[in-house]
Formats: structure tokens, C-alpha cells, sequence
């Protein structure tokens, strides 16, 4: 990846009008205490060591690009929401996935790509379910969520895993990915309510929870964040998205669109939609990878 | 197989066994490492990116169980990750960020802040 590479501007603040996963009303409540308060214990405040001065960013920049340690180099798949109001839940999941796969250590040179899985996945990526989120958030399926609602969710009780998986993992308990398109890495299926999730589901969530949130306070430390190898989530214009690289050229944020594809924000979107961000600092570590769930 | 040949064989055997005892200086055979672990802290460091990429070449390459452990992770138990156990102990005597090199469950050696991805390559050998 070159992340000074110019963009194509019919990639960026590319804005689906119909896309009304994040509406403005659900947006207005998603403020940074607000955010914070909803992942409790987990929350924490954007630490110093991670601060890089501006005039640093383009080093950082071409250190990531030499070893392939952007955010985006831990996704291994895309997910695809087409027709639903999940970008909330999707956007997560990239956040909490690149998360994990931080911390098992293998990095993906080319991030996702469209149609294809990578063998490394199955070392011990697991691939989380948007919809075990969203269930809960919007029981009434459309109309989307809110980033609050679904961190929340999360922070408090973990990701059911897809029914898709790089390897036979012998999860007990699984639930698919989402209600829209998926793919070849993500399962589909009818909704269903968190009632008739299956039974004893918690006891499998629980080893996919995130563990310590970081709040940046401006949008510089949301940067930072990006250039560490954190992915943040943040939602702006009706969608939820995971920024997972900064282009040096354009100043402006890559992310994994929840639609099989990756697009960019510019640095005036950037701005208005960092504050209220988040990246997930540390998920439930197995005690063996190949077991994921105990 | 005449005499002859038969005691020079069972002399190169026997030669072979010595070397095998006295190989790794002393004793035993080397121990391969099986395990390497970069245990940090988050609010005191980073991972700096050519450590990153070791931990990437080491499970790709040579086939080492190489993470990352931020030093107040938990299981989902919440307990300390049975896998972490060694890495964790070995943070309590030497501090962090440290780089902790196993054979199993023991640790062959630590290194104190490793930055680059030659240090950490080396440390695995």
C-alpha cells in the first residue's frame, strides 16, 4: 500500500443518499461523553505516548507502508450490509476484528480484497457477527443504530462469531453475519431477534468483547490513532465507517466500506466526524488461538 | 556385513551420540522456540512498526506463535490468558515493553524493548 499515492476523487466523501443506517436524529446522541460513558470500565482517554506531531505524520506514514502496519493491514475480509441499516454494527466489527488480529500478529499486505481469503486468516482470525450487534440495538431491524447503542452492546457482552470461518474452530455458539448481501468470507441469513439468539450464546460472546476504548479529543489524536495501527469508527452523513489509513497526498481517511470496497473521507469530512470517534485498544485474548472461544 | 564394518559402525554411532549430548555447550540440545511474545503496556508505549512486522515474519516464516500481549488483557474468564502466563511473569521481574522468547512454557530469554524488526528476528533465533 503507498498511502502517497494520490486518490482518485470519485472515491472520496462518497455519500449514499438512500443509506440511512446512522439518521441525524440517532447522530445528535452520540456525543464523546456520551460514547465514553457508554463502554464504562472500558473507556479510556487518548494516551500521550501514542501523540505523533503533524510534521511527523509523513514519516510514520512511510514507516507503515514499508513494514504494512496500517489498520488496514489487519482487516483480512470485507463484509457486505446491501440493503440493511447495519453500517454501525459493520464499522465495528472491522475496528474489533483489526483489533484481534493486531494482537495475534500476522499482518494482511494487501487488506481486504473483494472475493478472496487469505490462508493466514485461519492462524486465528475469527470473523465477528455485525447482526449478533444490531439485534440488540434496533429490534425493529430498519432504521440503523447508533454508535453509542452498539459499543455499548459490545463493551458489555461481546460479538457472536459468523457461521463463516477460516477454520473449523468448534465454536459453540455462532449467528449470522448479517440480514444483507454478505459474501464469500461473510454468512447471510433472516433476522433474527436477541431472543431466539441460541441458547447460552453469552458464554461464546464473552471471549469476543472488547476489553479497553480509546476517545480521541481532537481530530490530530484520531490521526495518530490511524498511524499506531488502530482503526477508529466513526458516523457522518447517514453511515457508519472504520477510517483504517491515512493518505499523506490528500489528506484524507481510507476506510472499509461495509459494501465489498474501500473509499476515503477528506480532511473537512475527517474533521467534522472525528470528534465522537473511537478505536478499540485491546478484545478478550483466547488462551490457546486456535480455541477462540475456551 | 563383516566384523570390521560392523565395529565401525557402531563407532560412528557411538561418535554421533557425543556429539548429540554435547551440542548447545554442555549438556542438551538447544531448545527451539516455539513462542514469542512483545508484552506492552498502552499507555506508556507503542508498538513500533518494525516489531510489527517481525511478529508478522516469525508466524509466517518459521512457523513461532508471535503476538502482541498489552499487559492488562484479559481472557474471557478474566483471568490472565493461560498462553500469556510465562510473558506475563517474566514482565514482573524486568519491566515493560519486553520481548519474551519460549520454548513451550519456558523462557529462554527476554529483551528490553526491542525497536526494530532485526532485534526481535535475532532475539527468535
Amino acid at each position: 500500500m503507498n498511502s502517497f499515492a494520490p486518490i482518485d476523487p470519485a472515491f472520496v466523501d462518497v455519500f449514499d443518499r438512500d443509506h440511512d443506517g446512522y439518521p441525524d436524529d440517532i447522530a445528535a446522541g452520540d456525543t464523546i461523553d456520551v460514547l465514553k460513558a457508554a463502554c464504562g470500565d472500558a473507556s479510556r482517554e487518548f494516551p500521550k505516548a501514542l501523540w505523533i506531531e503533524p510534521k511527523d505524520w509523513a514519516d510514520k506514514a512511510r514507516d507503515n507502508d514499508k513494514h504494512h502496519t496500517w489498520p488496514i493491514n489487519y482487516v483480512d475480509r470485507f463484509t457486505n450490509q446491501s440493503p440493511t441499516h447495519e453500517c454501525t454494527c459493520h464499522a465495528l466489527r472491522v475496528v474489533a476484528e483489526a483489533c484481534r488480529n493486531r494482537q495475534r500478529g500476522i499482518i494482511y499486505p494487501d487488506g481486504p480484497k473483494k472475493g478472496f481469503r487469505y490462508e493466514e486468516s485461519s492462524s486465528g482470525s475469527v470473523w465477528l457477527s455485525p447482526l449478533s450487534i444490531y439485534a440488540e440495538a434496533n429490534p425493529g431491524q430498519w432504521g440503523g443504530a447508533g454508535c453509542r447503542q452498539v459499543l455499548e452492546i459490545a463493551c458489555r457482552r461481546g460479538f457472536l462469531p459468523e457461521k463463516i470461518q477460516p477454520r473449523e474452530y468448534s465454536l459453540p455458539h455462532t449467528l449470522q453475519g448479517t440480514v444483507g448481501s454478505g459474501g464469500v468470507n461473510q454468512s447471510h441469513g433472516p433476522w433474527v431477534s436477541l431472543s431466539r439468539f441460541p441458547a447460552g450464546w453469552q458464554k461464546t460472546a464473552a471471549w469476543f468483547k472488547p476489553l479497553e476504548v480509546i476517545f480521541p479529543d481532537i481530530w490530530e489524536q484520531a490521526v495518530c490513532l490511524i498511524l499506531h495501527g488502530y482503526p477508529i469508527e466513526y458516523g457522518r452523513n447517514g453511515h457508519a465507517v472504520p477510517p483504517s489509513i491515512w493518505n499523506v497526498t490528500n489528506s484524507s481517511a481510507g476506510y472499509v466500506d461495509s459494501y465489498d470496497r474501500v473509499l476515503y473521507d477528506s480532511l473537512a469530512t475527517f474533521k467534522r466526524a472525528a470528534i465522537g470517534s473511537f478505536t478499540i485498544a485491546s478484545m478478550v485474548a483466547p488462551d490457546d488461538w486456535l480455541k477462540p472461544a475456551g | 556385513m563383516t566384523d570390521a564394518r560392523r565395529l565401525s559402525l557402531l563407532a560412528l554411532l557411538g561418535l554421533l551420540l557425543v556429539v548429540n549430548l554435547t551440542a548447545g555447550g554442555g549438556g542438551g540440545v538447544a531448545s527451539k522456540v516455539t513462542q514469542v511474545t512483545y508484552v506492552y503496556e498502552k499507555d506508556a508505549s507503542f508498538i513500533p512498526s518494525g516489531v510489527q512486522a517481525a511478529l508478522n515474519r516469525l508466524n509466517r516464516e518459521r512457523g513461532i506463535l508471535a503476538t502482541s500481549f498489552e499487559r492488562d488483557t484479559t481472557d474471557g474468564s478474566g483471568e490472565v490468558p493461560e498462553q500469556y502466563k510465562p510473558a506475563a511473569e517474566s514482565c514482573e521481574k524486568f519491566g515493560l515493553p519486553l520481548l519474551v522468547v519460549q520454548s513451550g512454557q519456558k523462557v529462554l530469554q527476554v529483551v528490553k524493548s526491542p525497536t526494530t524488526e532485526t532485534s526481535v528476528m535475532e532475539a527468535a533465533r
